[in-house]
């Protein structure tokens, strides 16, 4: 299994994990995009429509301030002291000012409702008598407050009250703020003549708190007067100058109280009302991104789409791990199949599909198995028919020669020998061809071997001397039938050509577990690399059976398995040595490997 | 299944720690941006508005990171809205030092203890004068920083009472008799009255109450005292004969009050010390003003020619924006600055509220605005005389009963009657 980069790169896994992570980064964009923008929409509609409410509610409260304010003003009107006080002074002595001066208090304290309680009033007399509510001083002349603005537009309207900006008042406490002044001139009914006018100050954060709450650092809301002018508003650089601003001159042609309108890059909800009691119009903007940006918190948002991403990925991850786990299992198992391993089934475990396939790949691998199986024992059982068929094979030349040599024999009326001749004939045709038996035990085969032999000995004469070295413990050892005689016989035609007399010797015994048989002669022998083609070739010459040294390696292979075979070890005119190897088995044994 | 909760939950509560470490630390930077802004709230721009705009400009020359800015409002207003922010916890809108008026101290203090800088461990106290020390404290902590003492003095026009034919010896040592006696004539002279009345203010009922060593209330603090007071009664009955004579002229309010003496139409002022900056806010009448110790009570024993009006002090609000640095301003500038009440004296003619006021280097000074008197000298001294009077908590409440009840007295003339309402009134009122 190649471990690297572009296999991972590949994977099931790989693959799932990038799609997930396209789908929720896909999903978390359209969802977001879809979900700002619609409630970006609504909120704008709601948040308008709510803001609205409290604008309302500003009106209202300016409308019920203006009603109180009207309340104290008629009182100081309509109170008798204060008619005396600042029309017949002359008439009245000190104890009577005296009493005069603390019913003008009271009448006043009437008058002013609760949440008027420290509200500045100076009340100037055109006699040239004051009235101040407050502890303490008036900073101005007179002159300087009959000329003031305030008083000159309650002087030419005396009938309604004014609401004037003015830059610092008349009192020490008032003398450098801003405020917004309410003048009225308080005249006689029938001669409209005027006998003082009222100035309430109110200073910006008195009025403020008749707004207050609607104000945030995206809302604010602007007072102006009939000239166009701001009279108080919470944005304090725009207070007292003249309304320029865009949305204004819309708002002045709409008919509609509330609007949404673009304003120099930003999105403004507008919001008007005619404050016809005040003389004044009352506008309220609320910068509608600024207000939604602090409705949304777009990095907490991105965190929490991340932080969800890269939950549902782990979760996937977990998952499709476990789900494509008995995948990767399989394929291990699968590549294994390609070096030849059948046993590694798989377990059956996962999820259904997954299950399926361990149980059709065990099937498959049952199937294969079963084949295979079946294919071997073909096999041998086709290579057993072969072996038998070739070792029926008795070469006829080996027949003609053998029966022309006892015809000699005769002919030389050597009956003994040639009875002896006939004898180990008959036994090897019998026990060659007619014996079914593959396996033999050695003793069997020496005896063949030996009457191998004689024949050859009575045919070509004894020149080559052949013995028989067997350990006790080996005579009832089992071997296939004819695994030897094709050594000897080539031990007796290659080793001593023309006549050249010599030795073989036939070595068996048991090595451990193994028989291990050498057959060794020292006869004219040959390189080493000739002896291993020997081994492989096949050669046409006289053979006795169709049974040649080059099949006998296939058979012992076949046999036996890998670990046995014959070895051949040669020097050239020294001799050649023959080594078998062999499994030990015994005529019991035996009785098992038939069955098998 | 198992397994897998084991990965998550670690997993989420991981994530939500850091979402909400996120969160914290932007508060955090917030905070340290905040400058160093100390705001005061206080009143009459003569006197405690010019020391307080004095005392800043002073401490910011070495403290470059602190601004401090001076609000002038009304003495009822700083009130009024402390009270209704402190008991809204509205702690944004207020400002960081407040003045607050002796008599109505003890009342705020009972209502919002916790919301002071205790200063008790940062001011050495033993130099304040012990009346004053004993108004800043509650439950043994002291919370305010004494200002002015409030000792009360007749100021006088010398050249008016000449064209009566009064000198300068004339007034010393003065009876109310007296000073009756001198008003009626000054009026018929001269056509100017001695001094104001206001129907809405009665500092003179109090002045002439604690000379006698008496108030509205007993020395507990929380029983009315009108009905067997004779400081009272003598008072009011001192007020009558002022209004029926014109010695005492009827005004309404402070502007008018102040603007009287300012534009000459009277002819003398009965009041605490810090009236002389607005005597001398007035510069043409320099050297025509006189000082004396104000007129006694003959018919009371305990009578004494010295009393108190008004007279305030500084208090640190604990939850304001820069509580800590404004505590370290007022304790640096008016905790422990000698040498710049030395500078008030001279500029706005405090009279500081010490135990010693020798120490300061203007007490002998002479002012000229008085024809050379030693006016800080004079004050001081008189300081010392003051009787010690428990003012309760429900000064101002008391006096808006008594200033309808004597209305009352002016038209059926039924003081006893009219005192035992009060009384009546004044019981409920202080009950506690």
């Amino acid at each position: 299994m190649k471990k690297n980069f572009k296999y991972y790169g590949n994977s099931f896994l790989a693959r799932i994990t990038l799609m997930v992570m396209l789908g929720i980064g896909l999903i978390a964009v359209t969802v977001s995009v879809v979900v700002l923008v619609m409630s970006r929409n609504a909120f704008t509609e709601t948040y308008g429509t709510s803001q609205e409410k409290v604008f309302e509610q500003i009106e209202k409260e300016l409308n019920d301030f203006h009603g109180n304010l009207q309340d104290v003003i008629s009182a100081i009107d309509s109170s008798w002291a204060f008619r005396l006080y600042l029309n017949g002074d002359d008439e009245l002595d000190n104890v009577m000012t005296f009493q005069n001066i603390y019913q003008m208090e009271k009448d006043l304290e009437q008058s002013k409702s609760s949440d008027m309680e420290r509200l500045n009033i100076l009340v100037l007399g055109t006699g040239g008598k004051h009235y101040l509510s407050r502890t303490e001083t008036i900073s101005a002349s007179d002159e300087e407050i009959m000329d003031s603005e305030a008083v000159k537009t309650a002087l030419m309207e005396p009938e309604i009250m004014h609401y004037t900006f003015s830059h610092g008042a008349y009192t020490a406490t008032a003398k450098d703020a801003d405020v917004v002044i309410v003048s009225k001139a308080l005249y006689f009914q029938e001669s409209r003549e005027v006998y003082a006018v009222v100035l309430v100050t109110l200073t910006m954060d008195d009025m403020r708190k008749y707004y207050d709450y609607f104000i945030s650092d995206y809302t604010s809301l602007y007072l102006v007067g009939k000239d166009d002018r701001v009279i108080c508003s919470d944005n304090k650089g725009l207070i007292g100058s003249v309304m320029e601003e865009p949305w204004y001159g819309q708002a002045q042609k709409t008919e509609q109280t509330r609007f949404v309108t673009k304003n120099g890059g930003k999105n403004l909800t507008i919001m008007k009302r005619e404050l016809t009691y005040l003389g004044c119009s009352l506008y309220g903007v609320v910068d509608n991104n600024l207000a939604l940006e602090n409705l949304y918190d777009m990095p907490l948002l991105i965190v929490i789409c991340a932080f969800i991403g890269v939950l549902i990925l782990v979760i996937c991850l977990i998952f499709t791990r476990q789900t494509t786990k008995p995948l990767s299992k399989l394929v291990f198992k699968m590549s294994m199949i390609r070096e030849g391993n059948f046993n590694e089934y798989m377990p059956v475990e996962g999820t259904i599909e997954v299950k399926e396939l361990a149980a059709t790949y065990n099937y498959m691998l049952d199937d294969i198995r079963n084949y295979i199986a079946e294919l071997l024992e073909t096999q041998k059982e086709q290579r057993k028919s072969e072996i038998k068929a070739l070792q029926m094979q008795i070469n006829p030349h080996y027949i003609y020669n053998t029966l022309a040599s006892i015809k000699w024999l005769v002919y030389q009326n050597n009956s003994e020998k040639t009875i002896q001749m006939i004898d180990a004939f008959i036994s090897l045709l019998r026990n060659t061809i007619s014996n079914a038996d593959e396996f033999i035990t050695i003793s069997q085969e020496i005896e063949n071997l030996q009457n191998y032999i004689l024949i050859n000995h009575t045919r070509y004469g004894e020149a080559v001397k052949v013995e028989f070295y067997v350990s006790q413990s080996c005579h009832d050892c089992l071997i296939p039938k004819l695994i030897l005689q094709p050594f000897i016989e080539n031990a007796f035609f290659h080793a001593f050509p023309s006549g050249r007399g010599g030795s073989i010797q036939i070595l068996m015994k048991q090595r451990g577990e193994d028989l291990e048989i050498r057959i060794i002669d020292d006869g004219i022998g040959m390189n080493q690399s000739k002896a291993e083609q020997v081994v492989k070739q096949e050669t046409k010459k006289e053979h006795f059976s169709g049974i040649g040294i080059h099949n006998v390696q296939d058979r012992l292979r076949l046999l036996y398995g890998g670990n046995y075979g014959i070895r051949i070890e040669s020097v050239e005119q020294e001799g050649t040595t023959v080594v078998v190897t062999l499994p030990v088995r015994r005529r019991t044994e035996d009785k098992n490997e038939g069955n098998e | 299944m198992k397994g897998m909760n084991r990965v998550i939950f670690p997993v989420l509560l991981f994530g939500m720690l850091i979402i909400a470490g996120c969160g914290k630390m932007e508060k955090q930077e917030e905070k340290a941006r905040d400058m160093q802004e100390i705001v005061i709230w206080t009143w009459d721009e003569t006197f405690n508005v010019k020391a307080a705009e004095m005392a800043a400009a002073e401490y910011q020359k070495e403290h470059g990171d602190v601004r401090i800015i001076v609000e002038t409002k009304e003495r009822e207003e700083i009130l009024a809205d402390t009270k209704n922010m402190l008991s809204a916890k509205l702690y944004e809108n207020l400002p960081d030092i407040i003045m607050i008026e002796d008599y109505d101290v003890q009342e705020v203090l009972s209502l919002y203890e916790d919301e002071f800088v205790d200063l008790t461990k940062q001011v050495d106290y033993s130099k304040f004068a012990d009346y004053k020390n004993q108004l800043c404290q509650r439950n043994g902590h002291m919370y305010g920083i004494p200002f002015d003492s409030g000792t009360a003095a007749l100021f006088y026009r010398i050249d008016i009472l000449k064209q009566a034919g009064y000198t300068e010896e004339d007034m010393q040592d003065l009876t109310w008799d007296k000073y009756i006696e001198i008003g009626k004539n000054v009026y018929d002279k001269t056509g100017i009255p001695m001094l104001t009345l206001d129907p809405t203010d009665f500092p003179l009922v109090r002045l002439i109450m604690q000379s006698c060593g008496s108030w509205y209330v007993k020395g507990d603090g929380c029983t009315a005292d009108i009905v067997g007071n004779k400081a009272l009664q003598q008072s009011l009955m001192i007020y009558e004969q002022l209004l029926a004579n014109n010695i005492g002229i009827s005004v309404n309010g402070w502007n008018e009050f102040i603007s009287a003496f300012q534009n000459g139409e009277v002819a003398t002022v009965l009041s605490g010390g810090w009236i002389i900056s607005s005597i001398k806010a007035n510069g043409e009448q320099a050297g025509l003003w006189r000082v004396a110790p104000i007129p006694v009570v003959e018919e009371n024993q305990n009578a004494v020619a010295a009393s108190n009006v008004g007279g305030s002090a500084w208090y640190v609000l604990e939850h304001s924006a820069n509580s800590r640095a404004a505590a370290e301003f007022v304790v640096e500038m008016f905790g422990e600055n000698d040498s710049f009440t030395d500078s008030l004296i001279s500029e706005i003619g405090i009279v500081p509220a010490v135990k010693n006021p020798t120490v300061f280097e203007n007490y002998e000074a002479q002012d000229a605005f008085f024809g050379g008197q030693q006016v800080t000298k004079l004050l001081t001294g008189l300081a010392d005389e003051i009787p010690t009077v428990n003012y309760g908590s429900k000064t101002y409440e008391i006096e808006d009963i008594l200033e309808e009840e004597f209305q009352n007295v002016l038209v059926d003339g039924k003081m006893e009657q009219c005192l035992q309402r009060a009384q009546m009134k004044a019981e409920a009122v202080v009950r506690e």
